[in-house]
């Protein structure tokens, strides 16, 4: 970047500004047409065409309309691939194409995700064919970047519209270098350079038009290893005053923030809704003046393309027709806001020296990454420049969630401190947020040092709040091997604020974490993060991307606040233009340039976190609001414990008819395990409707695909013999996996909505891949199985579910809507642990969350299902979730002995109260810490006490706690315990006042193994209360 | 005949006195080099912004010629090129240029004897002609 020329300088402050803006709107042509010549089933990529009529031959990821007229595209649309007589290759779509259905191709790349193809063999093709190639993935194709769309009006004096071009191409592979380029300027007469000419900004290639029109035009790059890539381009040749000129505009702002640009506009013309279709490309420029010079004064990273103001595409929905007034009204956003609505699939990458399979990236990095997005699963960086610049650090795995293309981006960048965002013309940026660089490493070349007179009214420098927003940042990087570094900023905290713990972003070592911690600690301590300045005029030079700093320069005097900057240094971090006819106004937001010191290096923990041992996560079989049991036994049972008790463990399944709360006579347990292949319990649950005839256990949960290792979900009726429902095998044909693949059912829920209903987790992966969860389910209490699809839920590498529940929609007054379905796995091998979300009982699935790995975040998922609230436990806190994993808002920070915890294994939980009525809900939350004692906040995870303080109930040593807590429905105060310590102490035990103080049911110590009937060691597999 | 001048073009100007009977110019005529006033600097001065605007008066007109200037707004849309003069003093004598420019309706009060008195057109969002 550079900084403003003197001379557009003297324009700027001293000139009086007039700005005239107009509005084009691409309606690309009709290039190619055909109809489909017999029948074709749905989803056909190769159609057979007859009556091809060729104006131009598409290039490819053109768009193609379906119709039943000529031009229509009621019956659908997808890209144009590739065409040879008498077959169109085109890609995915779900149309039934009847014969003589009109084929339509547009001289148009829509923004469009592009989904790659996953064969039964795990063979991934991307675009739905393309197979991995030897070198797609070590010579990487090369980004060209030529400019931004044009626009242009015929003069009435020479009849030619006049255009300039040059290219700022980058060649990608390492060691590559771009070698050749070449030009397609469809209508156009080259005057000056050729169409194998680089051009420079100072040097371009000149064209002429002398007709009026829209071109659709290109330019490729071809690199050193022969690679090419094309970005295509607009040129708008307008006659003056022509009715497709859109110059009686309003607008209703044009905003920009680091996200994307966005512009309401009203147009006032005849022309109808039908000239501003859905997603069609805009491009608003201006005619400007300064003083009695024409001349248009832009950002320097778009020479030659001053007059354009900004680039974007309607967005759908937004375009009213006002037949009275003779004008539409629309909004456009940028190409990032259209990146929002591209939906990506979920996957992975990793580095691989030598890659096999598109899945597999030599030399992986954060830029290869967005590279990969971007040119192979979406058409973006063929419609507009991309600039990869995020720091470029190496890393082994990557994950795409199941989200827009846009969030794929931004959660991978985040890592690397990094932003996407796109300029006002339209250029997309991936970068590092200047505020989190070293200083070393932030630009400072100013765009403008600003004076007196650049500035309209007085500087807003908004509101400060206390003098520290946080007292300390708690960091907890990972370094090249996914291990955690952590790092405190300031060394000593501040007195006000609050700590704040920032996760997975990538660091090189131990010194670079306690920098950037420090880094953070100045940014969130900003007093000025929002200082609006409003300019003399039309200062459209200053933009948010790609980040250049401005010196901003203010007296005293010149504000009532008498704040006085020399030459500070503020980025932009939100643009805003004000038109009416004639004048432009520019107003930005800045923020000041902020650093913080040199954290300190962080408290790591005393033991190391031990490796990741799965134990089922205790069952929740119990609705605890409004239970829909209906064998409620007439006596009152409420406030009291369940008398009838069941425990499931590895050592077997016990059950008592006699149990009772604090002070009550000991219950005498029994065996229930008659059918079963053998005692050892994964899981245990209960149909809600009749929890004493229905009920259910997984047994073995240990690579259960062998039938001899007892991997089955069995049904018990009325207290009889246990009874197969379901193991591995029936599922994998069932889903349609392949059966030389390891798998185990991991999880089962039930539904509170639905009688009869439960759904199953299939865990299966094959050698060498990644574990995939499948989802399964039946409605009659599990004597047929069906399946929504085959698609997966998702992947988790190394995973294992760690939470399956049904909840119900936020806000939903009764049972009736338990479409929500959750689904938390944990990675034991340096994966992320994630929460998947299905609002249609399982039909499809989005990846809502990825937590921090295994060893160093999240390792529990607690969920209030009931009301639809999730809480988690990470290395940074306490979380809480209203709003289906969307967003997670911490409640406490982190506890010394719960976040030992969350580097523990399994086997915690922190437990809400669910009955709303005795207090706000969340404002008692439990938890179970690594002492194994029981940490309680009444107030919402303010503060928080641990119980008991003297004396474990599940015995006191050890490193890591298995525990069960089960919170009954009535005062939230009756709870069930189920413990193993360290030190090989198993317990059942209730408290009545909250976990302060227990008492035993299941003798003494059932290191007896003999007394009361459950054998000491056990795991712990699930309590299960109920009415009998 | 005088120096202003009204057209649908820059090549088809022809003197407004051609659409009024009296024959007189719109004298004295108004120029201002900005639109408006959109706020001040940090230095307290005025910041101008905008394209320049002109009016146009005539003292005194017959109905006949208020009518033409009514009909010529009307018929180009409000959209017109004119000469006009500028605040530009050059050789002993303000300076004329033309501009393509939104003409307002014109405006006048109506007296006895079918004429109209206090006679103005408004010219604004005037984009110089090289």
């Amino acid at each position: 970047m550079s900084a403003i020329s003197a001379d557009n300088l003297t324009r700027l402050r001293t000139t009086i500004h007039a700005t005239k803006l107009g509005l084009v709107v691409y309606a690309p042509a009709t290039i190619w047409s055909a109809q489909v010549n017999g029948t074709q089933t749905t989803g056909a990529r190769a159609i057979a065409v007859d009556g091809v009529v060729n104006t131009r031959t598409p290039g490819k990821h053109f768009k193609a309309l379906f119709g039943s007229t000529a031009g229509a595209r009621d019956l659908g649309e997808a890209r144009f691939i590739s065409y040879s007589a008498p077959t169109l290759n085109v890609s995915a779509h779900n149309t039934v194409l009847a014969d003589n259905t009109y084929i339509t191709v547009k001289e148009e790349i829509a923004p469009q995700s592009i989904h790659v193809a996953i064969d039964d063999n795990d063979v991934v093709s991307e675009d739905g064919n393309e197979a991995y190639g030897s070198n797609y993935n070590t010579q990487y194709i090369p980004l060209a970047r030529c400019g931004t769309h044009a626009v242009a009006y015929l003069d009435s004096v020479t009849g030619l519209a006049t255009v300039n071009f040059y290219q700022r191409s980058t060649a990608i592979a390492n060691g590559a270098s771009i070698s050749s380029h070449l030009w397609t300027w469809r209508g156009g007469t080259v005057v000056t350079g050729s169409t194998t000419t680089a051009g420079t900004s100072g040097s371009p290639n000149v064209v002429t038009w002398n007709t009026a029109g829209d071109y659709y035009c290109s330019y490729t790059a071809t690199d050193s290893n022969g690679k090419t890539h094309t970005r295509y381009f607009v040129v708008f040749v307008r006659a003056r005053d022509a009715a497709n000129v859109y110059t009686a505009l309003e607008v209703g702002g044009i905003e920009g923030n680091d996200n994307s640009y966005r512009a309401t506009l009203n147009v006032k013309t005849d022309a109808g809704a039908s000239a501003f279709p859905a997603r069609a490309l805009c491009v608003l420029f201006a005619e400007d003046w300064f003083g009695a010079e024409k001349i248009s004064i832009g950002n320097s990273n778009d020479v030659h393309r001053e007059n354009i103001v900004m680039v974007g595409y309607i967005r759908r929905g937004t375009t009213k027709f006002d037949w009275a007034k003779s004008s539409v009204e629309f909004e456009i956003e940028s190409v990032s806001g259209a990146m929002d609505n591209m939906w990506g699939l979920a996957g992975g990458l990793e580095t691989a020296d030598a890659p096999t399979g598109w899945h597999q990236l030599a030399g992986l990095t954060y830029n290869l990454f967005a590279h990969h997005v971007l040119t192979r699963h979406s058409t973006i960086s063929q419609i507009t420049d991309c600039y990869l610049n995020l720091p470029t650090y190496t890393t082994e795995y990557l994950d795409l969630q199941d989200a827009s293309i846009a969030e794929q981006l931004r959660n991978v960048i985040a890592a690397v401190r990094g932003r996407m965002g796109c300029s006002a013309r339209g250029a997309l940026y991936l970068e590092a947020n200047p505020q989190l660089l070293p200083l070393d490493e932030r630009a400072s070349t100013y765009t403008i040092q600003t004076t007196s007179s650049d500035l309209r009214d007085e500087v807003d420098f908004g509101d400060e709040g206390q003098e520290q927003q946080i007292s300390q940042i708690d960091f907890a990087g990972e370094n090249a091997d996914a291990d955690p570094v952590f790092a405190l900023a300031p060394g000593v905290p501040w007195v006000g604020g609050r700590s704040e713990k920032i996760d997975g972003v990538r660091v090189t070592d131990q010194s670079e974490a306690n920098e950037i911690a420090g880094l953070f600690e100045g940014y969130r301590n900003n007093a000025f993060a929002d200082v609006v300045i409003s300019w003399r005029g039309n200062y459209r030079a200053l933009d948010v991307y790609p980040a250049e700093p401005i010196a901003v320069n203010v007296l005293a005097a010149q504000n009532k606040r008498g704040i006085a900057w020399t030459n500070q240094r503020c980025w932009v971090k939100r643009v805003a233009y004000d038109y009416k006819p004639g004048i432009l106004l520019v107003q930005t937001t800045v923020e000041k340039d902020s650093f913080g010191s040199t954290g300190i290096t962080g408290d790591y923990p005393v033991e190391p976190p031990a490796d990741p041992i799965y134990n089922p996560p205790p069952i929740d079989p119990i609705t605890p609001f409004e239970p829909p049991i209906t064998e409620y036994p007439g006596g009152d049972e409420t406030g009291l414990f369940r008398s009838h008790v069941y425990v499931a463990t590895d050592r077997g399944l016990f059950y008592t008819a006699n149990f009772t709360g604090v002070g009550g006579a000991m219950p005498t347990w029994t065996r229930v395990e008659t059918g079963l292949p053998t005692n050892v319990i994964a899981l245990m649950t209960a149909d809600p409707y009749a929890p004493s005839d229905n009920q259910y256990v997984v047994t073995s949960e240990h690579y259960a695909y062998s039938p001899e290792r007892y991997n089955r979900i069995y049904r018990r009726q009325s207290g009889g013999s246990w009874t197969k429902i379901c193991d591995c095998a029936d599922l994998i044909t069932l889903l349609g996996l392949s059966a030389s693949g390891d798998a185990r059912i991991e999880a089962i829920c039930t539904d509170v909505s639905t009688p009869g209903y439960l759904a199953a987790v299939l865990n299966h992966w094959v050698a060498g891949g990644g574990q995939t969860f499948y989802f399964a389910y039946s409605t009659d209490y599990g004597a047929t199985w069906a399946k929504h699809s085959a698609t997966p839920i998702g992947s988790n590498y190394n995973g294992r579910v760690g939470g399956f529940a049904h909840g119900l929609f936020r806000g939903a007054s009764s049972y009736a809507t338990g479409n929500v379905v959750y689904l938390f796995s944990f990675s034991g091998g340096g994966g992320t642990n994630k929460l998947w979300v299905s609002t249609n009982r399982g039909a499809t699935w989005t990846e809502r969350t990825t937590f921090a790995t295994a060893n160093s975040g999240t390792c529990i998922l607690q969920l209030d299902a009931s009301q639809d609230v999730l809480y988690c436990y990470s290395a940074s806190g306490i979380k809480r979730s209203d709003n289906l994993g969307v967003t997670w808002t911490p409640i406490a920070a982190a506890v010394s002995d719960l976040s030992n915890q969350g580097q523990s294994a399994s086997g915690y939980q922190i437990m809400p109260l669910y009955d709303p009525s005795v207090l706000p809900r969340a404002q008692t939350i439990r938890a179970v810490g690594y002492s194994h004692n029981v940490w309680m906040t009444t107030n919402g995870g303010a503060m928080w006490t641990e119980y008991p303080t003297s004396g474990v109930p599940w015995g006191s040593g050890g490193n890591w706690a298995e525990l069960g807590i089960l919170t009954l429905g009535d005062a939230g105060n009756k709870m069930y315990g189920l413990g193993r310590g360290g030190t090989n102490i198993d317990k059942v035990q209730v408290s009545e006042d909250g976990g302060i103080t227990w008492e035993a049911k299941a003798g003494a110590d059932i290191t007896d193994s003999t007394t009361n009937g459950i054998p000491g060691s056990a795991w712990v597999a699930g309590i299960l209360p109920i009415y009998a | 005949m005088g120096n202003y001048y009204i057209g649908a073009s820059v090549a088809t100007l022809f003197p407004v006195t051609g659409l009024t009977s009296d024959g007189a110019d719109p004298h004295p005529s108004q120029f201002v080099e900005y639109a408006e006033v959109v706020g001040t600097d940090l230095n307290g001065a005025p910041i101008e912004a905008g394209l320049p605007r002109c009016t146009w008066n005539w003292s005194e007109m017959d109905a006949a010629g208020f009518d033409a200037l009514t009909d010529y707004f009307t018929t180009n849309a409000g959209i017109v090129y004119i000469q006009t003069r500028t605040n530009v003093y050059a050789s002993d004598a303000y300076t004329f240029a033309t501009y393509k420019a939104r003409m307002a309706r014109p405006r006048g009060e109506t007296v006895p004897g079918k004429r109209y008195s206090g006679v103005t057109i408004e010219f604004t969002m005037m984009e110089l002609q090289s």
